[in-house]
C-alpha cells in the first residue's frame, strides 16, 4: 500500500490515466481469462509477449489481444533463429499492433534492411505496425539508419523514394544502457537522426525517477516502455506477488471472480509509471518530485544516475572503495 | 470496469483500421475521438472518456489559430494533432489549397517544440494528394520526410474517387507512412475497399453516425440511414449517444476480416418488403394526405443513400 494504491485500484481509473501518460507502458503478460468480459481487475490497456511465448501458449494470445487496445509482439529470438517472417505471420493471424523484430548487427545496414524489407512485401489482411529494431551499438546503428532511410541514394534509373519509418525499438537498454545518461543519449541521438515525428519505444529499459523527470520535460520524446520481464529489478524492493490478506482468505470462488484482490505487480508498476508522467500531477518542485518518487514503486535509479550535487563527496566515497 | 466497453475495445481492436469518432457526444464510449480544437464544439469530457484523441484545427473560418491549437494540445494532451489547412473547396483553386497548406504546416511546424510538444503531428494534404506530396518533397522536404499524413479534402467526392485518391496517394508516397483519411464518410464501398486492403489508411474518422443519430436516423450494414425517430427533449444526448454507438459497432465489425463477405452481404428483399410495408401503412393511416411531398422513401430515409459525402 502506498499513496498511489487507492488512485490505481480501479480499471477505470487506470484507462484514464493510461490515456493521459505521454507514454504508452507495456506490460510484458499476458491476460488469460476465458471471455472479454470477464473481471479480472487487472485491466491495462497496452500489453506485449515474447514471439517465444506466444507460440508456448496461443489461446493465453489471443485472449489478451481481446482485451488490450495495443498489443505488441516482441522478437527476442537467438541469432540464427530470429527469422522475421514467422514473427509476421503470427502478428498478422494475432491482429497485433506492433511488430518488434530483432536484429543482431545493427552496425550492418543489410541485417535492419532484412525485417523490413520482409514486412514491406508481405501481404498482411491486419497489417501491425512495424517497430524497426535499433540495437546496441545505438550511435553507430542509428547513423546507419540516417544513411539507409534518410539519405538520396544513387540508383542507375530515377531516384529512390523517400522512406516513412513511423516506429523505431532501442533494443535491450537494461543490458546495454544502464545509465540514464547513455539512455537519453541514445533516446536523444535517434529522434535528431531522423524525420522529428517518429515513435521511439524502449525495449526493457531501467525504469527509473530520472526517466519520468525527463518524460515531464519532454512528453514528446518517448512514446512508449516495454516493461522488462525481471521483477527483482522493476520496481523497488522488487515487483513481488502481494500477499493475501484475512478477508481475500475467505472469498468465495465467486468472490475471487468478481471482486478486485491484489494488483498484478506489472500493472501496478505501469500505473504508477504513467500517472507520474502524466499532466494529472501538477509537480513544480523537486522537492514535490522527490517525495512523490520516495512514495512510488519507480526506483531512484542507481547513484551514478542522479544528478552529481556534490562531487567532493562523490570522490571522497569512491576513494575510500578504491582502499 | 463496465462489461461493455471491454467489447467495444474487443471490436475496435478487430477492426483492420483505427476507427475514430469525430463529434461531442459524450455520453457515448468510443476508444478513438476527434475533436476540433474550438472551445464550444469541443468537450472535456470527451476526451477524458476515450483512449486515443485527435484534436483537429477545424475548418470553419479557415480553422483556429494555431496559438489556440497549440494551446489546447498541452492542455488535452491528444495522440494526434492535425494543424491548419486550406481546404480545396469550390472557389479555392487547386494549386492554392495545396501552397497555402504547406506554407501553414511550416508555420506551425516552426511555432512549437517537437521533444515537449505532446502530440504527433498529421501533415494535412489536399488533393491530389500525389501532386501535395511531390510539391512537398520538391519545396518542403522536412514535411515530406515525416511519417505520418492526413488526407483531407475529399468530404464531398465519391466513394470510388476517394479510394481512388488513397491509392494514388499509397502509390507515391509507399506504405509505410501512417495515414489518416480524413472525413472520408463511412461508405459500403469505402468499407469494402479497406477489408480487401487494410493497408491503405491506418486510420479514418467518421462523424457520419452522429450526423445521422442527430436526424433521428441510423445506418446498418447496408450504410442506408434509416429514419427510426426519437423524441425531442431532455436527454435526447443519451439516445443519440446509444445510435451512435450502434452505428460504429456495425461499421467497426465490418471492418474485422474475420466476419466474412457473405455474413455482410446486404439482403435487399427485406429491405424492399419493409419499405412497401410502410408506405402501406402511411397510406391507409392517410398520413401522407397533407404532405405529398414526403415519400416513403423519404421517411425512411433511403433518399440519404449517399452518406460519404455527409
Amino acid at each position: 500500500m502506498n499513496i498511489f494504491t487507492s488512485r490505481i485500484a480501479n480499471d477505470e481509473e487506470r484507462r484514464r490515466i493510461a490515456s493521459r501518460s505521454p507514454v504508452n507502458v507495456f506490460v510484458p503478460t499476458g491476460e488469460n481469462t476465458q471471455y472479454v468480459s470477464d473481471f479480472t481487475g487487472n485491466y491495462w490497456p497496452y500489453r506485449s509477449l515474447t514471439l517465444d511465448e506466444i507460440v508456448e501458449d496461443r489461446k493465453m494470445a489471443e485472449r489478451t489481444v481481446d482485451r488490450v487496445l495495443d498489443f505488441a509482439i516482441v522478437d527476442t529470438r537467438p541469432p540464427g533463429s530470429n527469422f522475421p517472417h514467422d514473427l509476421y505471420n503470427l502478428g498478422d493471424s494475432l491482429k497485433a499492433d506492433y511488430v518488434f523484430p530483432v536484429t543482431y548487427t545493427g552496425t550492418a545496414r543489410d541485417a535492419i534492411a532484412y525485417p523490413v524489407d520482409t514486412y514491406r512485401n508481405y501481404d498482411f489482411s491486419h497489417q501491425p505496425t512495424l517497430g524497426t529494431p535499433v540495437p546496441h551499438p545505438y550511435s553507430l546503428t542509428v547513423n546507419c539508419l540516417n544513411e539507409g532511410l534518410y539519405k538520396q541514394q544513387s540508383r542507375s534509373k530515377g531516384i529512390s523514394g523517400t522512406s516513412h519509418p513511423t516506429d523505431f525499438v532501442l533494443r535491450e537498454l537494461g543490458t546495454h544502457a544502464f545509465e540514464w545518461d547513455s539512455m537519453r543519449e541514445a533516446i536523444e541521438y535517434l529522434q535528431e537522426s531522423t524525420s522529428g515525428d517518429i515513435n521511439v519505444h524502449l525495449h526493457e529499459p531501467p525504469v527509473t525517477a530520472d526517466m519520468i523527470r525527463y518524460i515531464r520535460a519532454n512528453p514528446g520524446v518517448i512514446d512508449s516502455v516495454i516493461l522488462p520481464t525481471d521483477t527483482d529489478t522493476l520496481a523497488r524492493g522488487g515487483a513481488a506477488e502481494g500477499t493475501t490478506d484475512a478477508l481475500e482468505e475467505l472469498f468465495s470462488t465467486k468472490a475471487n471472480d468478481y471482486l478486485r484482490g491484489e494488483l498484478c505487480p506489472y500493472v501496478r508498476f505501469a500505473a504508477e509509471f504513467s500517472l507520474l508522467c502524466s499532466s494529472f500531477l501538477d509537480i513544480t518542485t523537486e522537492k514535490e518530485f522527490a517525495t512523490v518518487i520516495d512514495e512510488s514503486v519507480i526506483p531512484e535509479g542507481s547513484e551514478s544516475m542522479q544528478p552529481v550535487t556534490n562531487a567532493e563527496e562523490s570522490q571522497e566515497t569512491l576513494t575510500e572503495l578504491i582502499t | 470496469m463496465e462489461k461493455s466497453i471491454k467489447h467495444v475495445n474487443h471490436l475496435s481492436q478487430n477492426a483492420v483500421t483505427d476507427v475514430y469518432l469525430s463529434g461531442g457526444n459524450g455520453r457515448v464510449y468510443w476508444p478513438n475521438r476527434l475533436q476540433p480544437a474550438v472551445r464550444g464544439d469541443s468537450t472535456p469530457s470527451v476526451r477524458e472518456s476515450c483512449q486515443s484523441y485527435m484534436l483537429d484545427s477545424g475548418f470553419k473560418d479557415g480553422g483556429v489559430p494555431a496559438e489556440q491549437l497549440i494551446s489546447m494540445a498541452y492542455e488535452r494532451q491528444p495522440d494526434y494533432v492535425i494543424p491548419n489547412d486550406t481546404v480545396n473547396v469550390p472557389g479555392v483553386a487547386m494549386r492554392t489549397a495545396v501552397e497555402e497548406t504547406a506554407e501553414k504546416v511550416a508555420s506551425f511546424l516552426d511555432q512549437i517544440d517537437e521533444s515537449t510538444f505532446p502530440s504527433t503531428i498529421l501533415i494535412p494534404l489536399q488533393p491530389p494528394h500525389d501532386f501535395h506530396y511531390a510539391y512537398l518533397h520538391q519545396h518542403y522536404p522536412r514535411q515530406v520526410r515525416r511519417g505520418h499524413f492526413a488526407l483531407g479534402g475529399l468530404k464531398n467526392a465519391l466513394p470510388e474517387e476517394q479510394i481512388a485518391a488513397v491509392r494514388h496517394f499509397r502509390n507515391v508516397a509507399g506504405y509505410d507512412a501512417y495515414v489518416h483519411g480524413f472525413g472520408l464518410g463511412a461508405s459500403r464501398q469505402l468499407i469494402e475497399a479497406l477489408r480487401e486492403s487494410p493497408e491503405l489508411l491506418d486510420a479514418v474518422d467518421f462523424s457520419t453516425p452522429q450526423i445521422h443519430s442527430r436526424s433521428g436516423r441510423v445506418a446498418g450494414h447496408a450504410r442506408i440511414p434509416m429514419r427510426i425517430g426519437t423524441a425531442a427533449g431532455d436527454d435526447l444526448s443519451t439516445t443519440t449517444a446509444k445510435l451512435i454507438g450502434a452505428e460504429l459497432t456495425e461499421i467497426a465489425r465490418m471492418l474485422n476480416p474475420e466476419i466474412s463477405d457473405e455474413d455482410i452481404e446486404i439482403q435487399w428483399d427485406k429491405f424492399k418488403s419493409e419499405y412497401e410495408r410502410l408506405g402501406r401503412l402511411l397510406e391507409e393511416e392517410g398520413l401522407l394526405e397533407d404532405d405529398d411531398e414526403v415519400t416513403a422513401e423519404q421517411q425512411s430515409g433511403l433518399a440519404d443513400f449517399g452518406t460519404a459525402t455527409e
